[in-house]
């Protein structure tokens, strides 16, 4: 085995194997998960309360939700809030299909 | 059927102001994600050179069962990680590339009120036993237009959330260096940073060959053991609260069973039950002693 040089700083013998980060630490960004969140709450009640903007809001939070997500997020619920948010807009138009009024 | 009751296209102009903020987004997110992946890329291939005159494994992902090399992490769309290890000194060397989220529209909009910069954050963990004693120091400076924030201190491993006692530590030395330019940071720029890492290798040999005195040893060590018995204090105080709550709790809930005993007899059975555990948990406790006989 080829002896180190002294100037040398590498040593083969201490390599350690990188250990994932627990998730949930101090310094995660909670964006993607209140998005997630926002996103199914105005799900919900552009649904139940046949609320047109409330659909289109929730479809923007998903989005936003997507866009800031970790790579250890589970796809699956992201998936889940997109669809839920999705089928609120298209319920909201096959009750109602007439535009949206603007608040003005 | 009346005009105003027939719908065109034209009426339809907030849904389809809609769909275009969603078109917007969703290009702005393909743009940002790939100028941040650019970034990344450009640093990596900028400072891998360096990092193998340092390191054994630049690089390494911690998934595959052979040790990898040249594998730069995305954490998520602005943060990438490089994990390198096999060196003197340290256990390893976590670099985090923190960018600025160029795939969120929202963020974009919020950074014309608020400037941001891509940061690098340099952390090394597992220093050897002189960060120990030296206990939390943090340096701010400024080297031409970059801020430099270097953090001496103990990290915590296990993270717990009722520890019963001091949660094991390692020494680490972190570094953040914040990339001038408010954003503006081009792929072309990455070389310019590799006198970033140079020094962070020159501080980390300084601190791992310092000595304290046999007096500052025994101060940092008094220090330590005095942090620890508060710890230990305050954690048994909080145990004590706990058990107490568990207690009344329990003492409530067998009030109210009593309250809601319909049938006289099982209520004053009861009732009985509870006095009489009452008076034995009041009664002092006495040890059984064995006496030979002589």
């Amino acid at each position: 085995m080829q002896q180190p040089n002294a100037n040398d700083p590498k040593r083969a013998s201490k390599i350690v194997r990188y250990k994932a980060q627990p998730a949930g630490g101090p310094g995660d960004d909670p964006t993607p998960d209140y998005m997630n969140l926002l996103g199914m709450i105005f799900s919900m009640c552009g649904l139940m309360m046949k609320l047109k903007w409330c659909a289109w809001v929730a479809v923007y939070c998903s989005f936003i939700s997507f866009a800031n997500s970790r790579t250890t997020d589970d796809t699956k619920q992201m998936l889940s809030s997109f669809m839920l948010s999705i089928s609120a807009v298209v319920m909201s138009y096959l009750q109602n299909p007439q535009p949206m009024q603007p608040p003005w | 059927v009346p005009l105003h009751l027939r719908t065109s296209w034209d009426s339809f102009y907030l849904e389809m102001l809609m769909i275009a903020g969603l078109t917007v987004y969703f290009l702005n997110f393909l743009a940002g994600k790939n100028k941040n992946c650019k970034l990344a890329t450009a640093w990596l291939s900028a400072h891998k050179e360096l990092l193998e005159t340092q390191f054994s494994i630049v690089g390494d992902d911690g998934v595959a069962k052979e040790v990898t090399s040249g594998v730069l992490m995305k954490e998520s769309e602005n943060v990438y990680t490089l994990w390198c290890s096999g060196r003197t000194c340290v256990e390893g060397m976590l670099v985090e590339l923190k960018l600025l989220k160029r795939q969120d529209l929202i963020n974009l909009l919020l950074r014309i009120f608020k400037p941001a910069s891509d940061q690098v954050i340099v952390k090394y963990l597992g220093m050897v036993q002189i960060v120990k004693y030296l206990g939390m120091v943090q340096i701010r400076k400024y080297l031409g237009m970059v801020q430099i924030v270097m953090h001496l201190g103990m990290e915590q491993i296990v993270r717990d959330t009722q520890p019963t006692k001091m949660p094991e530590t390692k020494a680490c030395l972190m570094f953040c260096f914040t990339i001038p330019g408010k954003g503006k940071t081009r792929a072309s720029d990455m070389e310019n940073l590799k006198p970033l890492l140079q020094l962070v290798f020159y501080c980390v040999d300084k601190v791992s060959r310092l000595q304290l005195s046999r007096e500052a040893r025994m101060k940092a060590e008094k220090n330590r053991q005095k942090a620890e018995e508060m710890f230990l204090k305050a954690a048994h105080t909080q145990r004590q609260e706990l058990a107490q709550q568990r207690r009344e709790e329990r003492k409530r809930a067998e009030k109210e069973r009593l309250m809601a005993e319909e049938d006289p007899d099982r209520a004053r059975k009861l009732e009985d039950r509870e006095n009489r555990r009452e008076s034995k948990r009041k009664q002092p406790k006495m040890k059984m002693m064995k006496i030979k006989a002589m």
